[in-house]
This record gives structure tokens, sequence and C-alpha cells, in this order.
């Protein structure tokens, strides 16, 4: 192409171009172009002393499509962006160096619009680029809240083209929507903010087209300028929206971003874990079982994190009874999803604290609690509390000295070898024993989580305090020497315990569900909040199940693994007596 | 709800002018583009963006992933990295939650500086408020001739560099941001904290780390 590209006479030349570009649009819809004739016709815009484009003419240049020899509508989109690169590169075409888009980037040219042209310019391997699309690059966006580009003020010239495109380019960005959220803009807003940020009168400006997408659950109504409904789908496109100043002026096109972001729920992906990585455990565990006079149901399941990127289920539970003593025991572990083997962390934890307290507890011998009780004939006796404790208190120690023997002599293979910290987990125990109509629970906890009893079903009594720090992320695991320290004081900030009259119900939970279910440590002290959590529960508490099924709720931002054992009386329950 | 606040602190002084500037747009557009595919970020992070040239200011105020709209910021002015470092302490003093008996806390907060530079005013001042607040993951990205030990001093280890103010390299760089932030979320969920750069994902070769 043969052009002498120069800085054309005329003072705005992006305005200039657009003009250009928008001619050229609506020649081609007509299926009209300038085929080779455009060439010439650059040529005498460019050597031209006019400073604005003349559409009528530039118009009446074209030829119908079918007419011209070759692709003329390519033909015309090749000469406009060589045209566009001489007047950006400012150099000849002949001897001009590839034509980069990076090397013209700032605040004058879009970066979108340049790429387009470098595409163009690399002549062996052009993809086919229409001139809307030049034309769309090339419109510069403006911001609702603050015009980059206002109206020139006392434009006293011809305008650039007439007769609308003396408007500055227009951008709206509306407020983002969600998929399954309804959203709305009350009648006349937007075109209220758009005629505030053009100076005009508010009270005469309207909306007489937008295009919203297709099927996206949206709707616009043209009478009122409303947009309402439920968005169904994502979307992150341009839309383009016709405004009128006032009754008799014509209609201005602006750009408008809608963004609609996907819902969240459905961006979640259910990976399973790697069948070849060590410690295998299933995503989901249940079960269900009488035990003495109680009623026990129990689930585990995999937390959508971890199902997202294809990780295990790192909590865990186990439930032991001690037939001869009546003891009923239930220990819940939350392996620390940073630790790679936390999953087995807990599990050991587990199975060891449980096979230890029921060894213990079911035990005449070794059972000191039991002895003096009926010693002392009351469980809130300060020598019947301090051996419940140390009974727990040692149970946590053997769990943690048995994750540092899986450290020393792994039961799987494992490369490289492990650390203590790869098995980091919480840990919470509960032990509980009938007593009359009541009943005396234990626990002793170490991390966050927590458990909790029931009296009755109005009101429940926390049991367990949740480690956490200032921020969140901060807890602590059995795994750490201070957890297990055997300090008075830590002892007596891990261990708590009650004798209530009445039993309705216990839990033990680990922080997928109390995190969720208790917004706040002043909410995990409400005996109300422990109500409302067990009137949920009950129509999930007809089966493991069930429960399992429940446990799949969602809340936002709360995905861990989620673990919750129920303790429930064998028998109905005696009727409330409050 | 525990949420990841995450303050991205960009220079916008008048050397960033031109393509540097045009890129940093597009990184955040991009970023937030990425953030939204993944469904922990897109429920956990706030974003907030804070610029500085001749002063600071607060672009964008903590927002939710869904609700956020990327800025379109200019280059102008001189370098006020000491009043952008204030500012940001200063918000996240007055965002971020702290662990009460009412309310859970939020995370501790991520900061992405971004700057070209040698600051032109009180940096030690700016510093010194900077260092009162908890954060989590600091990271300080200087780009060509930026004061790499003033780098160093507001974000330690992690300073990383660009060699080049390029499309490439900041575009890599907001990828790496994109990428931390998605980390930090996932840990979230998982009781890890994000503190240093060796818990952030690699940086790309793109970006040098400075030792």
């Amino acid at each position: 192409m043969q052009l002498t590209p120069q800085r054309p006479n005329i003072q705005d030349i992006p305005a200039f171009l657009r003009a250009m570009a928008e001619a050229l649009e609506k020649m081609h819809v007509e299926q009209r172009a300038h085929g080779g004739i455009v060439e010439g016709a650059l040529k005498d815009w460019l050597t031209t002393t006019e400073d604005s484009l003349d559409e009528e003419r530039f118009r009446a240049a074209a030829k119908p499509a079918d007419q011209l020899p070759d692709d003329p509508l390519q033909a015309d989109v090749l000469c406009f962006a060589t045209y566009c690169i001489g007047v950006i590169a400012g150099t000849s075409a002949a001897n001009a160096q590839p034509f980069m888009a990076t090397h013209h980037q700032g605040k004058e040219w879009p970066t979108e619009f340049l790429q387009l042209l470098e595409t163009l310019a690399k002549q062996d391997a052009t993809p086919r680029v229409s001139i809307s699309d030049l034309s769309r690059a090339l419109s510069t966006p403006i911001a609702l809240e603050s015009v980059l580009e206002p109206e020139p003020a006392g434009n006293s010239g011809t305008p650039l083209v007439k007769p609308a495109h003396q408007m500055p380019a227009v951008r709206i960005a509306l407020r983002n929507a969600t998929v399954g959220k309804p959203y709305s803009y009350e009648p006349g807003v937007i075109a209220s903010k758009i005629a505030e940020t053009l100076g005009h009168d508010p009270t005469s400006a309207r909306i007489s087209h937008l295009q919203l997408p297709e099927d996206c659950g949206l709707a616009f109504d043209q009478l009122t300028g409303a947009i309402s409904g439920v968005p169904t789908r994502a979307f992150d496109k341009e839309l383009s929206l016709d405004y009128v100043p006032s009754l008799s002026a014509s209609s201005i096109t602006a750009k408008v971003t809608l963004l609609i972001n996907p819902d969240p729920l459905s961006l979640w992906k259910d990976l399973p874990p790697p069948a070849d990585a060590p410690y295998q455990k299933p995503v989901l565990a249940h079960s269900e079982e009488r035990l003495g006079p109680y009623r026990i149901v129990a689930a585990s399941r995999r937390g959508r994190s971890h199902a997202n990127k294809s990780e295990f289920r790192d909590d865990d539970y186990a439930i032991g009874y001690a037939e001869e003593t009546g003891w009923l025991v239930i220990v819940v572990a939350d392996g620390a999803g940073s630790a790679i083997y936390s999953r087995r962390g807990s599990q050991i934890a587990c199975d060891v604290a449980k096979t230890r307290l029921l060894t213990v507890l079911n035990s005449a011998q070794h059972n000191q609690a039991e002895a003096l009780y009926l010693q002392h004939r009351d469980w809130q006796h300060p020598e019947v509390k301090k051996a419940l404790r140390q009974c727990l208190y040692e149970a946590a120690l053997l769990a943690h000295h048995k994750l540092r023997a899986e450290v020393a002599q792994p039961t799987e293979t494992l490369a490289p070898p492990p650390t203590l910290r790869n098995y980091d987990t919480t840990l919470i125990l509960l032990v509980m024993k009938k007593t009359g109509e009541g009943c005396i629970a234990a626990t002793f906890s170490i991390g966050d989580g927590g458990a909790g009893i029931l009296p009755h079903v109005g009101e429940g009594i926390p049991l367990t305090k949740a480690d956490s720090g200032e921020h969140a992320g901060q807890t602590i695991f059995l795994t750490f020497d201070s957890t297990v320290a055997n300090s008075e004081a830590n002892l007596e900030s891990r261990f708590h315990s009650a004798h209530t009259q009445e039993f309705a119900g216990a839990l033990a939970m680990t922080d997928g569900i109390t995190d969720p279910k208790f917004p706040s440590d002043a909410a995990f002290a409400d005996p109300a909040q422990w109500a409302a959590l067990w009137t949920e529960l009950q129509p999930a508490l007809t089966s493991s199940q069930a429960l399992l099924d429940w446990m799949n709720f969602f809340s936002p931002g709360n995905h861990d693994d989620r673990t919750l054992v129920a303790v429930l009386p064998s028998l109905p329950a005696a009727p409330d007596t409050q | 709800m525990r949420r990841l606040p995450v303050y991205l602190v960009l220079d916008t002084s008048g050397s960033m002018s031109g393509e540097p500037i045009q890129q940093v747009n597009n990184g955040v557009q991009m970023l937030v583009s990425a953030l939204r595919q993944d469904p922990q970020a897109l429920e956990t992070a706030f974003l907030s963006v804070i610029t500085f040239d001749s002063t600071a200011k607060e672009a964008v105020p903590l927002t939710d992933l869904p609700s956020f709209q990327a800025p379109t910021v200019a280059a102008t002015g001189t370098t006020a990295l000491g009043e952008a470092l204030s500012l940001v302490a200063d918000c996240a003093k007055r965002d971020v939650k702290t662990a009460s008996a009412t309310q859970k806390a939020d995370w501790r907060p991520m900061v992405f500086i971004m700057t070209d530079g040698s600051p032109t005013d009180d940096f030690q001042k700016g510093l010194a408020r900077f260092k009162k607040e908890k954060w989590g993951a600091v990271v300080a990205c200087g780009v060509d001739s930026a004061d790499v030990s003033l780098l160093q001093q507001i974000a330690g280890e992690a300073v990383v560099t660009l060699s080049t103010a390029d499309a490439k390299a900041l575009e890599a760089f907001f990828k790496w941001v994109t990428a931390s932030i998605s980390t930090s979320s996932k840990s979230v969920q998982t009781g890890k904290e994000v503190e240093g750069l060796n818990q952030l994902p690699p940086p790309p070769p793109e970006i040098q780390v400075v030792v």
C-alpha cells in the first residue's frame, strides 16, 4: 500500500479515525465497500486541508461489495489499518519496523485497538478483523462515575462528523450482579446518572434501548428504564445502550459493562483424592448405633475446599462405650489442611485416645474418677474432677506420643521422611455417663471445633473453649508440646465438665460445623444458640445418612471438612420439665 | 465469615505513564477476572486499591470480589510512597476485623506494593506507621529503577523486581499475585497462614527475587 502517512491537519485525530471507522462500519453493514478505491480516497482525506470527515462524500464513493473484486471488505480494513499505523507510528509505512502495539501504549490509543493493528500488520498470518472490531476498540472508555473526556466546551468549529459524533464516547459500568441473587435498577436511575455525568437535565433523559444478554434472567423495561430479575448465568462483556438526553434530541450510543458473577456454588469441583497417595481415607464416613442408654448418630464429610483441589478428608471421629461402667467415649479431630498427612494424624489421635479412654474408664482398677466418686458421692468434688481430667489428659498425651512414633516409623512408605508437623491435628475428647435422669460429661480439647451438652432441648452448655488467635487461622495442634504440657494452667484451660439433672443430647463437632453455626465466641457461649442448632438438627438425626446430607449445607466462606457426633437418649426423652 | 483482605498499593507517579500504567490497569482487570473463577477467592477475598503519586488515595475501598470494579488509573506527579504506607496501614486498622467475643477474626491482610521510583516524601514516617499493623504476606515489587533497599525495609525478603516495565513482565507479576491470593484464600479453609514469600507460589522467571 502506497500511503505517505502524516498526521492530518486536524485537531482531534482519534475522533477523526473513529468517525472514519464508523462510516466504514455503516458502509459494510450495507454490504458496500470502497475496495481498491479506498486507498485513493484515504489519501484524499489525508492531503485535504479540511479538518473533518465529510461522511456523506466518503460514503458516496462506496460500491456494492459484490461488484468489487477479491475481498473488498477486508481490503478496506487493511487500508484503514495501514493508514492508522502510519498516523500512530508517524513513519513511512515502507521503511517502518513491524508495528508493535507495546511501543505506542499510553493514554491516546486504547490497547485493544493497538493490538488489532499489530495483528493486521503481520500480513503472513492475518486473522479476520472486521471494521466493527476496530471501531469498537477505538472508542475510548469513560467511566460513569468520572468522565474522563467531558464534552468539548465552546465547540464552535464544524463538528467532526455530523450529527451525533460530537458526543464523547460514554462508558457506563453497571453494578455487578451475581447468579441467583435478585438484581435491580429502579426506573430512570441509569438515564439520570448518565445525564448527570454529561451535564444534561436528568428529568427529560431516558434510555431508548438496552439489549441485555439473552436468557440471562435480567430484563430491561423499555417504558420505565428499570432493570430487574434474578441472573441465571455468568456474563462479562460489553453491551450497548441508546441514551436520549431530551425529547427533541437524537440518541447517543454508549458502551455498558455488565458483570454477572457466577454462583460460587457452581464453581466448586468434586474431585476424588489421588488413589496412589499414602494414608487413603474415604471422603465420607457415617455411623449410627445404640450404646447402653444412648443412641449415637455420627457423620464426617470432606469439605468443598478439599474436594475442589482433589484433597483428602482430614477430619476423623471415633466412638466407644465402656460396657462395665457405662462411660461413653466420643473423639473428634480435625487434621490441619496445611499438613500433608494430617488425615492420618486425626485418625491416629481418634483411635488412640478412644482406646485408651475405654481401657481406663472400663477398669475398676484404673478408673480413679469412678472410685473417688463412690467415696465422695459428688461428681463436682475437686478430687473427682481432677481424676477425670487426668484420665482425659493422659489419653491426649498418649495420642501425641503415637504421632511421634508414626513420624519415627511411618506405617506407610513415605518420601521424604515425615515431620511431626505433617500430622497436625486438633483433638476433642468427650466422655459422659448417665446419672439418674441427667449425666456427667467432661471434655479435654486442643485447637478449635467444640463440644457441648443439652440438659433439655431449650438450652445447651458449651463444654470447650476454642484455641484461636487475634486473626483467623491461628490455632494450635496436638503436635505442639505446649498443648500436652503437664502444667496446671494448661490442663485447667483444656478441661471442662458439667453434671446435669436432665439429658436431651450432646454434640461434638469440628470447626467445619462450629464456624458456620456459631458465628462468634459469644454465640458459642449462648445456650439459646445451642438449642437452635439442636432444633435444626432434629430431622437430620433420624439416620446417619440424613446427617451426612444435612452436612452438605452451603455457607459462604465455610467449606472445611465437617464432622459431627450427636448423642441422644436411646429412649424417648422424658417430657421437657422446663 | 472470615475475610481475606488484600491491598494493592500501586505507584501512579508520572514515571509510570504510557505503557506501564496501561499494563497496571490491564493487570488489575486480569487479576479480578481470574480470581472470580476461583470459588474460594470469590467468597472470601476482599480487594482494595490504593494509588500514590503526589499524594496517596484509596482508589477502591475494601470490597468483596463479586462487587469489585477495577478502577482505571492514570499516571501523574511524584512518588508519595511514605504516605501510601501510612494510608494502607490506616485502612487496614479500620477494615480488618480482629477476634473478639462477638466476631470472628479476618485473615491477616495481604499487601502488594508496586513502585518504579524512589519516594519523594517522608518514607521513614510512613514505614514506621506501616510496621505498627499486623500483616500476612507483604510483597514489594520494584520496577526498573526502584530503590530495592527501601523496599526491603517494607517487605523484608519478600521483594521482587521486574527487569523492565514491559507488558510481559507486568502481566507475569499480576498473574503471580493472582495465584498468591488464590493460594491464601485456600489456606483460609485449611488453617495455614501465609506469611512470607516461601509460602506463596514460586514467582515466574520475569520476576527477580531479591536476596
